[in-house]
C-alpha cells in the first residue's frame, strides 16, 4: 500500500466511547498502549493485543 | 461495554499498523472459486448490471440488464456457483429485475440466491461487506466499514468494477476455513437440487411459499444462524472476543465432586444460564482447539453474583474426557455445541407435523375451540388492541 488507509471516524467513535467510560479520549488510546491497568481498559488492551498477536 | 472496548482496541491497532487486523483467525467462508461477482448502478431510474468471473466482463442497462448474467450462462442447469456481491442492496436490485423477467434463464437462479443469503455459513451469496467486518477489523469507525470503498481502499484494491468484490472476497477468505462450515455447503447443495428439482417439474419459481414451507424455511433460517454463531466459537480469536460478551465465559475451579463443579469467573458477564447446557475446554478462551481435556456436556445448575461482585457457576451432570478438572484448573465454558443432525431430524419431525391432517397451522381445517385460563397481560394487550 502506498498511501495510508483512511482511519475515518475513528478518533469521534474513539471519543463517543471514552465519553461512555468516563475517560479522556486520548488518555484511553495512551493507557491501552501501555497496557492498562483496570475492568474496562484491560477488555480495550486484550483487543488491542489480540491485534498485535494476529499480525505476527 | 467490554466487548465494545475489546472491538475498539482492535480498531486501534488497525490503525497503528494501517493493515486490516483479524478478528478471527479461520475463514468465516469458503474461497469464491467459480463464483461470478456482480454490481448494479442506477442511473436516471434505469439500472445497470456489471458481471464478472475475474476474466471477463459483461455490462447491461435496462430492460435488457439481466443479459450480463446469461452471458455468464447462469441458470438451474448444472451446478451452482456462488454470487459475490456487495450487500443486500444488489441483490435486491436482481430480484426486481427478474421480476420483471420471469423467463429469463438466471431469473429463478436470483430467487434461489435470495433464498439463500438468509442462511448464516452458506456459500451462495458472498456478501463482501458483511464477510469483510466478520473477518477483519479496519482503523475506522464501524459506520465507515459498512462502505465498500473504505474496504477496497484497506485491502489496496485498485479496480472499481465487479471483479474488485472478487479481490476482495478472496482476501478476506485467505487461512483455514472455520471447521464445520463444509457443511453449511452441503446444505446449499441440497437446497439447490431440491430448487432446481422443483422447477424441472413445472412449478413456477415465483409462486409464493405455502404454510408449510414458510414455516419450514423459517425454521432452516433460523437453524443456520444458530449452527453459524455455534461454530464461531470454536475459533480461537472468535472466543476471545466472546468471553468479554460472556458468550464464553473463563474462569477457574473452586470445588469439583464426580460430576459437579463451580467455577470463579474471571468476569462478572456471562450469558449461560441456570438450565442450559454446556460444553467447555481445559485453560482459555484461546485454548478452544488445543487444549485436552475437555467438557464433553453439563448442565449450568446455578449462577450466582456474590457481595464481592465476583460470579460463581455452578455445573452438574459434568461429563469429562478424557479426565476431570481439579480445584485450580483453569476452565472456559460456552454453551453446548449445536448438532446439525439433530437440527435436521427436528426439522424432518416439524415437517411430518405440518403436512399431519388436520394440522390448522398449515391451513388444515380450522382449529377447536377449548376453554383455557389465559394470562392477564394477555387479555390486557387483547383489550388495548381491541
Amino acid at each position: 500500500m502506498t498511501n495510508p488507509p483512511p482511519t475515518t471516524g475513528l478518533d469521534e467513535y474513539t471519543e463517543q466511547i471514552a465519553a461512555s467510560v468516563g475517560r479522556d479520549a486520548a488518555e484511553l488510546v495512551t493507557s491501552v498502549e501501555h497496557d492498562a491497568a483496570g475492568e474496562a481498559l484491560a477488555a480495550l488492551h486484550a483487543g488491542y493485543t489480540q491485534a498485535a498477536a494476529v499480525g505476527r | 461495554m467490554s466487548a465494545t472496548l475489546f472491538d475498539l482496541g482492535m480498531r486501534l491497532r488497525a490503525a497503528h499498523e494501517q493493515r486490516p487486523v483479524a478478528r478471527t483467525h479461520h475463514s468465516l467462508a469458503l474461497p469464491p472459486n467459480g463464483a461470478l461477482a456482480v454490481m448494479t448502478a442506477r442511473e436516471a431510474g434505469e439500472l445497470t448490471v456489471s458481471a464478472s468471473d475475474g476474466e471477463r466482463e459483461a455490462s447491461h442497462a435496462g430492460e435488457d440488464a439481466l443479459e450480463a448474467l446469461d452471458e455468464f450462462e447462469v441458470s438451474v442447469d448444472g451446478a451452482h456457483r456462488t454470487l459475490v456481491v456487495a450487500d443486500h442492496g444488489t441483490l435486491r436490485d436482481l430480484l426486481s429485475l427478474a421480476l420483471r423477467a420471469p423467463e429469463r434463464p438466471c431469473a429463478p437462479v436470483i430467487a434461489w440466491w435470495d433464498q439463500r443469503a438468509d442462511h448464516p455459513g452458506s456459500g451462495a451469496v458472498h456478501m463482501c461487506i458483511a464477510a469483510a467486518r466478520a473477518r477483519f477489523a479496519l482503523g475506522t469507525s464501524p459506520e465507515a466499514e459498512r462502505d465498500l470503498g473504505t474496504w477496497l481502499r484497506w485491502f489496496g484494491i485498485d479496480d472499481a468494477g465487479p471483479s474488485a468484490l472478487l479481490q476482495l472476497a478472496r482476501a478476506t477468505a485467505v487461512g483455514p476455513v472455520l471447521p464445520g462450515l463444509l457443511d453449511c455447503a452441503g446444505a446449499d447443495s441440497r437446497s439447490w437440487d431440491a430448487f432446481a428439482k422443483r422447477l424441472r417439474k413445472g412449478q413456477d419459481w415465483r409462486r409464493p411459499d405455502s404454510r408449510t414451507d414458510a414455516a419450514l424455511g423459517l425454521a432452516t433460517r433460523s437453524d443456520a444462524a444458530e449452527l453459524f454463531d455455534s461454530l464461531l466459537l470454536g475459533d480461537p480469536l472468535a472466543a476471545v472476543a466472546a468471553s468479554f460478551a460472556g458468550s464464553v465465559v473463563c474462569g477457574t475451579v473452586t470445588s469439583a465432586t464426580k460430576g459437579r463443579f463451580t467455577v470463579r469467573a474471571d468476569r462478572p458477564v456471562s450469558r449461560l444460564r441456570p438450565g442450559a447446557r454446556v460444553a467447555g475446554w481445559e485453560g482459555e478462551a484461546c485454548d478452544v482447539q488445543d487444549s485436552e481435556t475437555r467438557l464433553r456436556d453439563g448442565e449450568i445448575e446455578a449462577a450466582a453474583m456474590g457481595t464481592d461482585a465476583a460470579l460463581d457457576i455452578a455445573v452438574r451432570d459434568a461429563v469429562f474426557r478424557p479426565s476431570p478438572l481439579g480445584v485450580g484448573d483453569r476452565v472456559s465454558l460456552r454453551a453446548r455445541p449445536v448438532d446439525p443432525f439433530q437440527q435436521q431430524r427436528a426439522r424432518r419431525n416439524l415437517s411430518q407435523r405440518y403436512r399431519t391432517a388436520g394440522n390448522w397451522l398449515a391451513g388444515r381445517g380450522t382449529p377447536t375451540p377449548r376453554r383455557g385460563n389465559v394470562p392477564l397481560d394477555v387479555v390486557l394487550a387483547a383489550a388495548d388492541e381491541a
